[in-house]
């Protein structure tokens, strides 16, 4: 971690993410089970076929995981990067001696790097405690096999940079209108999006990466339009 | 001789609007000199040029002999300063405040002299965000001199400070440039602030520069003193506002 970045984290209080991201572990978790044991209760249902499978119901969770995320990073994003460089703060921000782009570059590695790290962490704690238990107990049919484990965390580290990926898009709405609303309706609109095309494409687990990489395609240029905002930005 | 502050020719348009033009200033060291003008004039425009927050739409600007287009980071580096309302981290206390400050300066200075020099010294652990608009602004004042600047450039620095707060300031103003040698920039939109402390006025009315004057001497050649003076120059031709 570099200095500003080290610089930016002591100045940011991350205790509202910190409680964000812990209170969507017991959802995730909540919700894996539930679905998981849901054929239990439904064993004649057709539309749960789709669930019955291991890659099923952890690839709704991935879902759950990209929208709960998206908005952490959202909100994360809207508090030191659209306040900052709105109105007086940035007067502060742009009186320190140090190149614009640089300061910027800190904060966009600071939120992208705790959000998509914490979608790792709380998503892989889920998925760890749920194969865990499928190994000793199983709910879902069929053995545990060490392939299914590789993939569903694949796709939980698709899900993760995807998170990350759209706020960063939702974040240049939000930074053109300077405007935390903005930031977070943006946040909301694109995860909805997105989760709709993840949860129709859950049986194809490459179709994710492929969505990945078509979203980075407009963040990267989106993190560019920032970067050249703030530097000829005036205050 | 090299100024500390100087300007030629400097303007300012938004939106087509001209709040600055053909402004002239020049500082030399050891300077405390005073800007004066209404609420609306200009002053704070003219100290974010000088900082290099806002790019001039013509003419020039140097402080410390550095232009404030293309050498801001340096000028920033040696200078102080408070930018109408200042604004902190506000979950930090004041000295975490400093030294954040002293760490993007990256600038070796000690944030308890600075707190004790403005009367903060007692805040401890106190986040900012409990502090008081005096508090505020006296936290300003620490961060601008926290890392020895050799100007300081201060934007209505005693404002929302009660009468003793700012009788306290005015001593640090003098203090810092008589003992440290500090050239120091500082506006107001009311006469008497800068009258006391001040060693030369400048008045800012119609986007420049109208008058300059030295407090002592007005009396001289002024016998209704600098108030009647000031009116006078502001007066010619209506207010700032356009
Ligand atoms: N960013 C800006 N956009 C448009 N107008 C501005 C901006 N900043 C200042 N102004 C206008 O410029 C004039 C001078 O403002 P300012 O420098 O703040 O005056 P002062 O500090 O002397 O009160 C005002 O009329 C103000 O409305
Ligand atoms: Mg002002």
């Amino acid at each position: 971690m570099n200095k500003l970045t080290a610089l930016e984290l002591r100045r940011t209080s991350l205790r509202p993410y910190r409680i964000a991201a812990l209170s969507i572990f017991p959802v995730m978790l909540g919700l894996l089970y539930l679905l998981a044991s849901l054929p239990r209760w439904e064993p004649y249902s057709k539309d749960l076929d789709v669930l019955l499978d291991r890659d099923g119901v952890t690839g709704i969770v991935c879902v759950l995981c990209v929208f709960a995320f998206a908005m952490v990073f959202a909100a994360m994003a809207a508090k030191c990067v659209v306040e900052e460089y709105s109105g007086k703060r940035a007067v502060l921000l742009f009186s320190y001696p140090v190149s614009r782009r640089k300061i910027l570059g800190a904060k966009l590695w600071l939120v992208f790097g705790y959000t998509v790290l914490s979608a790792l962490t709380c998503g892989g704690a889920v998925l760890g405690i749920f194969f865990l238990t499928e190994w000793v107990f199983p709910l879902c049919p069929g053995a545990l096999a060490a392939g299914t484990v590789v993939s569903v965390f694949l796709r939980l580290l698709w899900s993760a940079l995807l998170a990350g990926v759209l706020g960063l898009i939702a974040l240049w709405f939000g930074f053109r209108k300077k405007s935390v609303t903005a930031t977070l309706t943006a946040g909301v609109i694109l995860s909805l999006i997105a989760c709709q095309v993840m949860s129709v494409t859950v049986g194809r687990p490459i179709s994710w990466l492929v969505l990945l990489v078509v979203a980075a395609v407009p963040a990267a240029l989106c993190a560019a339009g920032l970067f050249r905002e703030v530097e000829k930005m005036e205050v | 001789m090299e100024y500390a502050i100087s300007a030629r020719g400097l303007a300012k348009s938004f939106r087509g609007r001209e709040v600055i033009r053909d402004c002239t200033l020049e500082i030399k060291r050891g300077e405390v000199y005073g800007f004066l003008g209404e609420n609306g004039a200009g002053k704070t425009t003219v100290f974010k040029m000088l900082l290099g927050l806002l790019k001039p739409s013509a003419g020039e600007a140097a402080v410390l002999g550095l232009d404030c287009v293309r050498q801001s980071p340096e000028i920033l580096r040696r200078t102080g300063s408070l930018i109408e309302t200042p604004v902190f981290y506000e979950h930090l206390s004041a000295r975490e405040n400093l030294e954040i400050h002293l760490a993007y300066l990256e600038a070796i200075g000690d944030p308890e002299e600075a707190l004790e020099l403005v009367g903060l010294q007692e805040t401890g652990e106190q986040p900012v965000a409990e502090f008081s608009l005096g508090m505020r602004q006296r936290l300003a004042v620490a961060r601008a001199i926290v890392h020895r600047p050799e100007v300081l450039i201060l934007d209505e620095p005693v404002n929302g400070l009660d009468p003793a707060g700012i009788h306290r300031m005015r001593e640090l103003f003098l203090h810092l440039n008589r003992e440290e040698g500090i050239t120091i920039l500082l506006s107001s939109h009311i006469l008497h602030e800068v009258e006391q402390t001040a060693s030369r006025i400048g008045i800012l009315t119609h986007g420049r520069v109208a008058a300059e004057v030295d407090p002592q001497e007005i009396g001289k050649d002024f016998p209704g003193g600098m108030e009647a003076y000031y009116l006078q120059v502001v007066g010619e031709g209506g207010t700032g506002h356009e």
